[in-house]
């Protein structure tokens, strides 16, 4: 691809960034040069950009309207479209007519088409609900991986479809406003947005009020947690301290950045190390439990497998047999 | 005790103190990849913890699932990684995975492995 070409494709998928779509992608190219780093940094930043809106923290504010994208695709037994909602169509940058008859593999990129073929073959076996990993081409050239859920319906006869593949996406359009009135809606995005505008969807408890500086200072405790999971962090009164910030800021600061309390967090965190260390590693359960900061090999054994449904004893065995 | 090993993306080698792994040529990296990458590194290390030098030269691409999973199980057992990257796209993954995901052990990027090593020597 000439560099000519990947700017033009960056230079729409901006644009598409710049209506609320986050999850078009720029296809890649096998080269190693300034434009390819851009695409790739770019493409990086849609991923955590998109992420970021289904999150319903900080990173997503009350002021704006969360709204689904979907797409619908019927297909029949060979994977042709059968029917498609228009949606599907604007979003892929097609008229529906050029996209009615074709099979679905004609509008995936080629990793994933492979993908596609597999699922197709397999799917006698199964029944039910499906969910695979692929990424849409649009017309111009774009890439939307996406998260695709396959029901597969009775066919009733003379009816030639035999699958509905749904895509679920979010975007941050307003549904409210009309298209007119989005120059001052991406206005009110870059400013503050005035009060009595605020809570037109639904009237949300209030939130806490974080400067730069309250930020900075939870994302420090989260990084302090991070590095030492051994570490007893209560009271929290302490920590919050230590941190030079008050439990307050901190409880409902932590909730309001990353979605979770900080208690809650620091659970999953480690958890999320002891899983690694009993799957992969051989270290001793006693030494895990130190490394992690439970409280007792016992405490250990029961929230562990609270969380994954196997004590650590069975997932180790388990992880074995299957390396083997 | 085996220190080598090698799977589809990537080399790993133990030598004086410093784990060494060199991803392949235009690998690009999902979260089924970064969970293969860190079970392997961890059975090749055995329980010890080394600091890591970590050849991304070869990187396309890695995926954001990918990039939190290295950030959060990707450190574990590890003192420090240096990344040893060249302009354009490996260095611009590594700088962006070194802003955006602020992983939880001592982490730089460097362009030759003379300086990579020198960092990596404090931890050893």
């Amino acid at each position: 691809m000439s560099k000519k070409k990947r700017l033009k494709k960056l230079r729409n998928l901006l644009l598409e960034m710049g209506a609320g779509k986050f999850f078009y992608r720029v296809e890649r190219s096998g080269k190693n040069d300034n434009v390819e780093a851009l695409v790739s940094v770019i493409n990086m930043m849609a991923e955590e950009i998109e992420e970021a809106l289904v999150h319903q923290g900080y990173a997503n504010a009350s002021e704006t309207i969360k709204h689904i994208v979907v797409m619908h695709f019927m297909l029949d037994g060979e994977g042709k479209i059968v029917a498609v909602n228009p949606q599907a169509c604007t979003l892929l940058c097609y008229v529906c007519s050029e996209l009615i008859g074709q099979p679905l593999i004609q509008i995936l990129d080629e990793k994933t088409s492979k993908t596609w073929e597999d699922y197709l073959e397999k799917q006698q076996e199964d029944s039910g609900v499906n969910a695979i990993q692929l990424t849409f081409k649009t017309k111009a050239g774009l890439l939307i991986p996406s998260a695709c859920y396959i029901s597969l319906i009775n066919n009733i006869k003379g009816c030639e479809v035999e699958k509905i593949l749904t895509v679920v996406k979010h975007s941050k359009k307003q549904v409210a406003l009309e298209d007119e009135l989005r120059e001052p809606v991406l206005k009110i995005y870059n400013s503050e947005v005035p009060e009595g505008e605020k809570d037109v969807a639904e009237q949300k408890p209030k939130k806490v009020r974080l400067t730069q500086d309250d930020i900075k200072v939870i994302e420090d405790a989260r990084s302090l947690m991070l590095n030492d999971l051994a570490r007893d962090f209560r009271p929290l009164k302490e920590f919050a301290l230590q941190l030079g910030t008050n439990t307050f800021k901190l409880k409902y600061g932590f909730k309001e950045l990353y979605g979770i309390s900080v208690y809650r967090y620091l659970r999953n965190e480690r958890l999320r190390k002891a899983k690694v260390l009993v799957q992969y590693g051989d270290s001793p359960f006693k030494s895990i439990v130190q490394l992690c900061g439970f409280k007792s090999e016992a405490h250990f054994s029961r929230t562990f497998k609270k969380e994954f449904g196997l004590t650590p004893t069975e997932l180790r065995k388990k992880t074995f047999l299957k390396r083997d | 005790m085996l220190d080598y090993t090698e799977n589809n993306y990537a080399t790993y080698k133990i030598a004086e103190g410093i784990l060494y792994i060199r991803y392949h040529i235009g690998v690009s990296i999902d979260l089924a990849g970064a969970v293969k990458i860190v079970e392997e590194r961890l059975s090749l290390q055995k329980g010890q913890a080394y600091p890591a030098l970590c050849d991304m030269r070869g990187v396309r691409e890695v995926k954001k699932a990918a990039r939190d999973y290295f950030a959060l199980e990707g450190s574990i057992l590890l003192k420090a990684v240096a990344f040893l990257v060249e302009p354009s796209i490996s260095e611009v993954i590594s700088k962006f995975y070194l802003l955006a995901n602020k992983p939880p052990i001592p982490t730089q990027a460097f362009q030759t492995r003379e300086e990579a090593e020198k960092f990596l020597t404090q931890y050893l």
